[in-house]
């Protein structure tokens, strides 16, 4: 089981970007679980990325996990002593959190709006969290590099799509949650093109590079003809 | 004249079997010379890798120090824009968030070590291309290496771990994968997986046992 520290976990805190899709181990403050009381909690995205979404638009319920205080991990075998738990080190305000796996549950998709995202994870600390996640749910340990090889299409299409919003649209329109919604779907068209379409070829890591090189021309051309 | 008597390869092998004149003179003089000669070479070749290693990252530092009067921006244009470099990769060879990345893409600033990070990987990727090693150095980088199934070892992650000159050595194929990873990497056959990853029956990748 592999550790990571909390420069190498998280991409953002605090602050999050907008124009980033969700994904598996974004956290959110102020959810109000079904069956977890009134009480606003934080919870972690703990799906996978491609269980998420049916074509551009998220699935009505998202499977997430609550996250509570809990004690830094200070050692390799902290890490692997907590199997339960998925280390969430100087979250906020330089406390130590965890989401706990025990308590997974499905929150409406309704509810994990942007202004209530709170950290985003590196993609390593993606692979960190479905490493743990695998290990609880069966025992089974799985390495990292297996992991960055079965996320990366799914991984790669996200990070182009923030790409191109981030291109696209203005500093203000990145503050609009319509606005991202519908940029996305103006990528999402644009990724379905072609024949083999650029999704299909996205799924070959040969292909991206390539993709990346026309979807950040196709972006700036889009950003040009709107100035 | 004397009789020479030739080693079986059957006998007691004693040393009294074999007589001084089995080898002419000639030919142990020409056995002495070679030894010499090949010594000689070895003790080259040596300084001559040593040599080359040094030009190399002579080369990698003036052209980092080139790259490094461009902007941050301008930068991260020629490496995602022209090479077709990942966000997430960049952020890793700098060694900070892909977030931060973006922001200096906006014009927002980064540190001394940063920047020199961003025109060291600039750099290497001119050299891999201009020397002809390799037609997309970006692309290649981020490939996992042909080692066979159940291997995730990219370039990548070689130039993260520091091991710039054996990077090089590997694309101007002066040594086999093998013998790089040997060198840098030497638990690296350990890291093999049991498991591969394949596209599932709704076209999405999964992980299985390798078949084999």
């Amino acid at each position: 089981m592999d550790s990571i520290e909390p420069d190498a976990l998280y991409d953002e805190r605090g602050d999050v970007s907008w124009s980033r899709p969700l994904l598996q181990g974004d956290v959110f403050d102020q959810i109000v679980l079904p069956g977890f009381g009134d009480e606003p909690r934080m919870v972690q995205i703990v799906t996978h990325p491609c269980a998420m979404r049916k074509g551009p638009a998220l699935l009505p319920r998202i499977t997430v996990a609550p996250v509570e205080p809990y004690a830094q991990m200070t050692s390799q075998t902290d890490w692997e002593g907590n199997l339960r738990v998925m280390p969430l080190a100087e979250l906020v305000d330089g406390k130590h959190y965890a989401t706990k796996f025990v308590d997974v549950t499905a929150a409406p998709a309704e509810l994990l709006t942007r202004d209530r995202r709170i950290a985003t994870l590196s993609n390593r600390g993606i692979y960190v969290l479905q490493q743990r996640l695998v290990k609880h749910y069966t025992r089974f340990d799985a390495s990292l590099g297996l992991l960055r090889r079965e996320s990366a299409p799914v991984l790669e299409e996200a990070q182009q799509q923030w790409d191109w919003i981030e291109t696209v649209l203005t500093d203000h329109e990145q503050a609009d949650q319509g606005a991202i919604e519908a940029e996305g779907k103006v990528y999402d068209d644009w990724l379905s093109e072609g024949d083999p379409s650029r999704r299909t070829l996205l799924k070959d890591e040969v292909n991206h590079t390539d993709i990346r090189k026309q979807a950040q021309r196709a972006a700036a051309e889009r950003a040009r003809g709107r100035d | 004249m004397t009789t020479t008597i030739q080693p079986t390869g059957t006998s007691a092998g004693g040393i009294a079997d074999y007589d001084d004149t089995v080898a002419p003179t000639a030919t142990r003089t020409l056995s002495l010379r070679v030894d010499y000669l090949r010594s000689d070479v070895d003790s080259l070749g040596g300084e001559v890798h040593e040599l080359h290693g040094e030009a190399r990252e002579l080369d990698l530092t003036e052209r980092t120090f080139e790259k490094g009067k461009k902007s941050v921006a301008t930068l991260l244009e020629e490496l995602t824009a022209e090479r077709g470099m990942g966000w997430s990769d960049i952020a890793e060879v700098v060694g900070v968030s892909v977030s931060a990345i973006r922001k200096w893409r906006k014009g927002g600033d980064a540190s001394p070590e940063s920047r020199n990070n961003l025109a060291r990987i600039a750099a290497l990727l001119d050299v891999l291309e201009e020397k002809g090693l390799v037609q997309d150095p970006a692309h290649w980088m981020e490939m996992d290496l042909p080692l066979g199934p159940g291997y995730f070892i990219r370039p990548l992650d070689l130039y993260l771990d520091g091991h710039v000159t054996a990077l090089i050595e590997l694309a101007e194929q002066r040594r086999t994968m093998t013998q790089v990873l040997d060198e840098v990497r030497p638990d690296w056959r350990a890291s093999r997986s049991d498991f591969e990853v394949y596209t599932d029956t709704d076209g999405e990748r999964s992980i299985r046992p390798r078949s084999e």
